[in-house]
């Protein structure tokens, strides 16, 4: 079989751009460490998350210090707010630290995205989403529901407050006062 | 028999609002400014005055759901006990005041029976809130001490008063807005007194046939054959697009991707 050497030519580049491709999303996983949502944060009761009979950190959703290089961010979406993220309590976490969101929902499916990152994850009732990201710059950062969840889905949102390191001991080490 | 101190308090309020009634009509609703606006079950203040507790339900249908308080306004006397009963219907709900006041039952429960409630002593109209589904329309308020007088001048509402630039503006707009309509009043005028115009058959038949549409057939000037076609200049571009599709992809991926905050377990 007769074939032009263009075409081969073009047989060969787009092999080449496919396995570009691939090795791409190769290096993202074993090089950058870049990981998908699993199902690793396991399961749990969401009737037991509305009324906060838990018996664990979503009973009292906030951040919890687990060493000094990882914080544990409990929250709670229900229609339609985040807690704690959304109004006045917005999330407040330490830059260049561990972070790990454990995120369930009181009723129905919500999302959890923060907004510029690749942080992003939907909120399954009788489901915790688990994500682990690190914050390397200080700044306010979006936190939005997108999964449609009802009627003011529209204004279901929040922030996230990263300070800087050595300022956060300082502001945990008040709150405790 | 007794006459309870409740009772004489409601009698002696009774008669205080007949005594204001020569000014403002007793059936006046309060002027809550808007409050009300984007609260589908509000139909007006229901009068629960003379009661020791007034029940509102949390929770009742409403507002595209079940995002509504039932009854939303009332008027209660002073030291009444206001009893809201959550229904668990449409997700938590609290009950917060409005700003600075004195209702708030914390952090939004569902449980259907959960209640909260609160005696009102002031007088006063007391706006509240569900937190979260206070953009719903999730609204009410408490009235204590029969209607109030309306604000300052918010009787006007109604009548529309325009000032000269307002007329001036107003009738620009109807001008322009029925200015088609004069334009072709003027054009059918301008029609009629036009003497008869000759028609295109009139002038087909003074300038002979019609000409024939359509561009001659032109003979090509250079003809190229099979094995002469060049496609360097093909395979340039598409080279060029490889180039463009490489770019964007490392700029997508290693740059918009892996630069952000990544989710690494």
């Amino acid at each position: 079989m007769q074939v032009h050497n263009f075409e081969k030519l073009w047989f060969g580049a787009a092999l080449l751009l496919i396995v570009g491709f691939i090795a791409t999303v190769a290096y993202g996983t074993v090089g950058a460490g870049v990981q998908m949502v699993d199902d690793s944060g396991g399961q749990i009761d969401s009737q037991a998350v509305q009324q906060g009979s838990t018996g664990t950190g979503f009973d009292d959703p906030g951040v919890v210090k687990q060493s000094d290089d990882h914080y544990v961010v409990y929250v709670v979406a229900q229609q339609f707010q985040f807690a704690p993220g959304s109004g006045d309590t917005p999330i407040r976490i330490p830059a260049d630290t561990r972070i790990t969101f454990r995120v369930t929902s009181a009723d129905v499916v919500h999302g959890f995205s923060i907004v510029e990152t690749n942080v992003n994850t939907m909120v399954i009732p009788g489901q915790v989403s688990e994500v682990t990201a690190r914050f390397d710059d200080p700044g306010t950062y979006g936190l939005v529901c997108h999964e449609y969840c009802g009627a003011a889905h529209h204004e279901m949102g929040g922030s996230i407050e990263v300070v800087p390191r050595a300022d956060y001991e300082h502001n945990a080490t008040e709150v405790q006062n | 028999m007794t006459v309870g101190r409740r009772q004489f308090l409601t009698a002696t309020a009774g008669a205080a609002a007949l005594g204001v009634a020569g000014t403002a009509s007793a059936q006046s609703e309060p002027d809550y400014g808007g409050w009300f606006d984007d609260v589908s079950n509000y139909d007006g203040t229901v009068d629960r005055r003379g009661q020791d507790t007034v029940e509102i339900a949390v929770g009742a249908e409403g507002n595209d759901g079940n995002y509504a308080f039932d009854p939303p306004a009332v008027t209660v006397n002073p030291g009444t006990e206001v009893v809201w009963t959550w229904t668990g219907a449409g997700s938590g709900h609290n009950v917060v005041s409005d700003g600075d006041g004195p209702l708030d039952s914390g952090s939004p429960v569902s449980e259907s029976g959960t209640t909260y409630s609160h005696t009102f002593e002031e007088y006063g109209v007391y706006n509240y809130v569900c937190t979260p589904h206070e953009s719903l329309g999730m609204k009410g308020a408490v009235v204590v001490g029969g209607p109030l007088q309306g604000g300052a001048g918010g009787e006007g509402g109604a009548d529309i008063e325009l000032s000269g630039p307002g007329w001036l503006l107003g009738g620009s707009v109807l001008v322009a807005f029925f200015s088609p309509l004069l334009f072709a009043a003027v054009m059918r005028r301008r029609y009629r007194e036009r003497p008869p115009q000759p028609t295109d058959s009139d002038l087909e038949l003074a300038s002979g046939p019609r000409p024939v549409e359509g561009a001659p057939e032109v003979e090509p000037a250079v003809e190229v054959g099979h094995d002469e076609f060049d496609p360097w200049g093909t395979a340039s571009l598409v080279a060029a697009y490889f180039v463009l599709i490489a770019l964007l992809w490392v700029f997508m991926y290693f740059v918009e991707f892996l630069g952000r905050v990544s989710v690494i377990g």
